[in-house]
Formats: structure tokens, C-alpha cells, sequence
């Protein structure tokens, strides 16, 4: 049912996902307002896994295996969430994750989700419809 | 000058270094892939929190921390717990940012030695800063500047250095770093009789006396055990001994 469910958000880009792909409110605000690309997924599953993580968007993107230029804009978009930080250096932008124990949490809380397969299926629904581009 | 000594948190080792190494140093530790250099780090930063209340940090630039969590815990190691207390930390990063950074004082990775209050650290591996560059006269000098750096800080540090060859003669390598760090550790291969085995001998310990044997050491369940010296053979440090 779910599978089926995610078929017609994917191909009809439906904005009713129904009762079998709900999220928790905190999980479904998360992803509209920071999570919304697979990138962004990505990014933040990376530094709740690596949360001391220092560097540039180029290494950042070696790091995760994507392309660099998505990597960026996902830092930007991260950085204007006040999930990462960034740091001007005279030779480089630097990227680190947030000492903020609340948004930290959260992005436990995601990822934890993101673990289960269940939940990361009702999470990738919720993306497809986030997201605008593929 | 500094001539306090701390513990390694690998007995055998402290007593063939001379007593321990002298705090605030720079121990490099090099061999082939495989021959147990992170494990020694990692049993060096360990120890450092669990029996020395010395905190740590360990800078990695390949390895993702989860592998060192996971590597961790096999010897009974839990670094996520460590980390916690703010014992330590694992900073994953790159060698030029690195670099910039502990030029810089009020950098990210400088207040972390500062306000953790790092004692300890753990830089695997040094041989990443050939990725900045390959020219060897200006490797050695990122090399000499990254150690002072960490010494300015106080800190002793293990600094892990690859080597290519799994077999053959050892060889000091063009950027010189063995000449700058104040000690060397050499883990090498050996083959006794169709059986690889491991060995370990300090090369130098810059202003000590230090056993000269070539010793035989093992990864056990509890992290690296040294034990006695090869004996009745000759060319142990080639890979390939003779009787």
C-alpha cells in the first residue's frame, strides 16, 4: 500500500500523501523546511554521523560521493536553516555542523527515522513532493 | 624543555622507549597497511582519557569516524562514550584545512584543543598532506610547521605514516619527516617460516636512550601487545629473515 502510494506521489506529484505515508509533525516540518532533496538528506545524515566534521563543500562532497555543485547549494541552503555553519578563511569557506543541542537532537531524531525502512519510505514520499527539482 | 614523561597506554612499550614519551612530543608511527598504526593511536588516545585523564583528539582525514567507533569497539573501546564527557573528540577534515587552521588561533579546530583541553592527539594520516603537494622540500616544511603547531599547543602527538611496501628494506623517505618528529616507531611484515608475523623496533627517541631489539607484537582482543625480541634471526626489518 505504501509502495503504491509513493508510485502516484512520484508520478501524479499528489499533495494529499495519505494516511499510510504520515509522518510525525516535527519529522514533516523538518523536511519542509530543511530536509527537502535528497542531497539535503544527505548533508544532514553526514554530519549527525560526523559531527565534528570541518571543511570545504568540495571534500564534503567527496566525503558523501555526490557532485559538488549540488553539495553547495544543499551547504547554502543548510547554512540558511542554521543547521551548518560556515567559516570565511583566506583560502577557503569551511563548513562545520551547529553546537545548537536542539537541532542537534533533531537531526537525531530524522536520522534514527531515516534508519528504519518503514519511515524512510514515508520520508522519501515526503521529499518527492518537497522537491523541485530532480 | 620539557622532560616529563607520559605513559603510552601500551606497557611494553613505555619500557623500551626509555620510560614513556617525553610530554608534549611528536611520535611518528609508520608502516605498511595492515600492521596495526591506527590500532597503536587509537590505544594511545584511549588510554590517554580512560587511565591518564589526559583528553583527546583525533584528526582523520581518510576513515570516516564511524570506522574508528566500530574499530574502537572491538578492543572494548567505546569512543562515542568518551565523547560524550567531552573527553574527546574526532575531527574529520582535510591536511590543507588542517594547515590553515591551527595557523589561525581562533579556529574551529583550535578551540577545540583549548577549551577540551586536549592533551593527547592522534593525526591519521600525516602522508594525506601529499595531497597538497609532492614537491618534497615544501612537504617538509608543512610538516615541520604543522609539528611545531601541535607542540605550541602542548600536546603530544602521534602522527601516522603510510609506507607503500609491504616487504623490503625500509627506507627514509625524501620529505624527511623522521628527522624532524622526536620519535619513530617502525611496524614492519615478517615472514617466519610461511607464517606473516609483526614486527616493531623504535628507530630514534631524540634525547634518550631506547631499546635497540627488533620485538614481535601482536593485535589481541585488548589492542597491541608487545612482546619478546626475534631472536636467532638476522634481516627481521627486511620482511624476509634468515637464521
Amino acid at each position: 500500500m505504501m509502495l503504491i502510494a509513493m508510485v502516484n506521489i512520484y508520478h501524479n506529484k499528489e499533495s494529499d500523501l495519505g494516511p499510510e505515508l504520515t509522518l510525525s509533525e516535527d519529522i514533516s516540518n523538518f523536511i519542509r523546511d530543511v530536509a527537502n532533496s535528497f542531497i539535503k538528506i544527505d548533508l544532514v545524515r553526514f554530519f549527525h554521523n560526523n559531527p565534528s566534521t570541518i571543511d570545504t563543500a568540495e571534500n564534503i562532497s567527496l566525503y558523501i560521493g555526490r557532485d559538488k555543485e549540488k553539495i553547495k547549494k544543499g551547504l547554502k541552503d543548510l547554512v540558511g536553516a542554521g543547521i551548518v555553519k560556515k567559516y570565511e578563511r583566506e583560502n577557503f569557506e569551511l563548513y562545520s555542523y551547529v553546537d545548537d543541542r536542539a537541532k542537534r537532537e533533531l537531526l537525531e531524531k530524522f536520522s534514527k527515522a531515516y534508519e528504519d525502512r518503514c519511515e524512510r519510505l514515508k520520508i522519501i514520499a515526503h521529499v518527492i513532493r518537497e522537491e523541485k527539482t530532480w | 624543555m620539557n622532560i616529563e614523561r607520559i605513559k603510552s597506554g601500551v606497557s611494553e612499550l613505555d619500557n623500551i622507549a626509555g620510560g614513556g614519551f617525553f610530554q608534549g612530543s611528536a611520535i611518528q608511527i609508520k608502516g605498511a597497511p595492515g600492521t596495526g598504526k591506527s590500532t597503536l593511536g587509537l590505544q594511545f588516545i584511549y588510554k590517554g582519557v580512560t587511565d591518564y585523564n589526559e583528553n583527546g583528539l583525533i584528526i582523520t582525514f581518510e576513515e570516516f569516524p564511524e570506522a574508528f567507533y566500530r574499530d574502537a569497539l572491538s578492543f572494548g573501546w567505546d569512543l562515542k562514550a568518551l565523547e560524550g564527557k567531552g573527553q574527546l573528540k574526532i575531527v574529520f577534515t582535510s591536511p590543507a584545512v588542517l594547515q590553515e587552521e591551527l595557523k589561525e588561533p581562533t579556529s574551529a579546530i583550535s578551540r577545540i584543543i583549548r577549551e577540551s583541553g586536549v592533551k593527547r592527539v592522534m593525526v591519521d594520516s600525516i602522508s594525506h598532506f601529499r595531497q597538497i603537494t609532492e614537491d618534497s622540500q615544501r612537504l617538509r616544511r608543512i610538516y615541520y610547521s604543522l609539528i611545531n603547531a601541535l607542540k605550541r599547543e602542548g600536546v603530544t602527538s602521534i602522527l601516522i605514516s603510510e609506507v607503500g611496501d609491504l616487504m623490503g628494506e625500509p627506507k627514509i623517505s625524501q620529505t624527511g619527516l623522521a628527522f624532524i618528529v622526536d620519535t619513530v616507531i617502525f611496524l614492519r611484515y615478517v615472514e617466519i617460516e610461511s607464517e606473516i608475523r609483526k614486527a616493531l623496533v623504535i628507530l630514534k627517541v631524540r634525547g634518550s636512550n631506547h631499546d635497540k631489539d627488533v620485538r614481535e607484537f601482536e593485535v589481541t582482543s585488548n589492542g597491541i601487545e608487545i612482546k619478546t625480541k626475534f631472536s636467532g634471526r638476522e634481516g627481521i626489518m627486511s620482511g624476509a629473515p634468515r637464521s
